[in-house]
């Protein structure tokens, strides 16, 4: 019965959350006693979740062509969208503000996937050296997610577009990262600590036409 | 997916006297749909497996305790318990409270098991199929417009100059091959929407 009182304009407008809250209370009752209802609200979140993800990637997909005519890596064009994949290929999150908590929360809550714990690492220039060099960086255990909230040296961050790229020791690219910068002159990264392996690694920054313009030295221990 | 309750009346009772039994019926059969309610109003497999778990053991508390008076109301008891608790999780959502260099602690620490089986490829290639049942840019457009920008249908038409027919044909059959697909591949499934059996 259920199933002919709510047809497939209701379930439509259920996912797209565009019933009253009556109505959806209504349409939920119905999801208790119609098996055939349920399979096509699935359908529906189904369907609605491939889209989201094909747009994620046709919209990095595109801003990598219009903003990075440089060398192409393999990685480019699947990080932004795969950090939707359920943080299948690695979480790539760019963040312009520390006090931008909440939106954090925001992205790690969209990724599907929630984690351990959330380790949040200041990486500041080291004045009387110019870019710091070795700075330890603890590897949160487990499936966690460290954060790192990085002060931009006065070669980046003037810049309004920035790239960067987390390098292992052997020079292999671990994760990328590519997005705006503020004049706030940081910038915060998030990278799983499934990606990261101990040892020594760097942080490259690099313009949009790829040319390297600071590294950090990281030790991850 | 979920059982059939023969005799609703019974297995309340059976629960109240603690037939344990009883109590895995009940969840075999709630959990479909209270995890896919869930879902839909968190947007988040896991929280709403987490949320899901709750309200099961929340309605089975108290139904141990005999607060269901009319048993013919036992959907109803445990999508209200499943709604509260959606509700009340979004209104104490204040989980990320830091300083630099501080660890924060999720409030529930979870993991996934079932989708870290998935391999990247392996998920990739599922995400890639799925896609290609879409149909052509100019469909997938129409989609997007409406299950992602909340454009309504006769907006969407007036725009890219299409009938409702034309409109229909092109939602119907999307949704016709997303529901064939998830059918057959549970893998596709638990990318697209978390698993039953996670966490």
């Amino acid at each position: 019965m259920a199933d002919r009182i709510f047809d497939s304009s209701w379930v439509d407008r259920y996912v797209r959350n565009a019933l009253s809250d009556d109505e959806v209370m209504a349409f939920e009752a119905a999801l208790f006693d119609s098996q055939a209802l349920r399979s096509d609200v699935e359908a529906a979140l189904a369907l609605q979740s491939i889209l989201t993800l094909d747009e994620e990637s046709s919209a990095q997909a595109r801003s990598t062509t219009e903003r990075t005519p440089r060398r192409v890596q393999p990685w480019q064009p699947l990080a932004m969208a795969a950090s939707l994949l359920v943080g299948f290929v690695g979480v790539a999150m760019w963040y312009t503000s520390a006090s931008q908590v909440a939106e954090l929360r925001g992205e790690i809550t969209e990724l599907g996937r929630s984690y351990d714990d959330v380790i949040i690492r200041r990486l500041d220039v080291t004045r009387s050296g110019g870019a710091s060099s070795g700075t330890p960086v603890l590897k949160p255990a487990g499936h966690s997610l460290l954060v790192m909230d990085i002060e931009l040296s006065p070669r980046t961050k003037d810049l309004d577009h920035l790239q960067v790229e987390l390098v292992g020791d052997n020079g292999e690219v671990v994760a990328g990262w590519s997005g705006p910068t503020t004049d706030r002159d940081r910038v915060m990264i998030g990278v799983r600590s499934t990606q990261l392996d101990v040892g020594p690694m760097a942080i490259e920054f690099r313009n949009p036409d790829g040319a390297v313009l600071d590294r950090r030295l990281l030790e991850f221990r | 997916m979920g059982s059939t309750l023969e005799n609703i009346p019974d297995l309340v009772s059976r629960i109240e006297t603690g037939d344990s039994q009883a109590e895995d019926e009940l969840v075999r059969h709630y959990v479909p749909t209270v995890r896919l309610i869930l879902l839909q109003r968190t947007r988040n497999p896991q929280l709403a497996n987490d949320l899901c778990q709750d309200t099961l053991v929340i309605a089975l508390r108290r139904l141990r305790g005999g607060e269901l008076r009319n048993p013919q109301g036992l959907s109803g008891f445990i999508h209200k318990i499943a709604i509260n608790l959606s509700i009340e999780h979004f209104r104490y959502e204040q989980r990320f409270v830091h300083m630099p260099d501080e660890i924060i602690s999720l409030q529930r620490p979870q993991s996934d098991a079932k989708v870290q089986h998935i391999d990247q490829a392996r998920a990739r290639k599922l995400i890639n199929q799925a896609l290609a049942q879409l149909g052509v840019a100019r469909d997938r457009e129409i989609l997007q417009r409406y299950f992602l920008q909340d454009e309504d249908k006769t907006t969407i038409c007036s725009v890219l100059d299409l009938s409702t027919e034309h409109f229909d044909k092109v939602l119907f059959r999307a949704k016709q091959r997303m529901r064939k697909l998830i059918e057959q591949k549970p893998e596709l499934k638990s990318v697209l929407l978390g698993s039953y059996l996670d966490g």
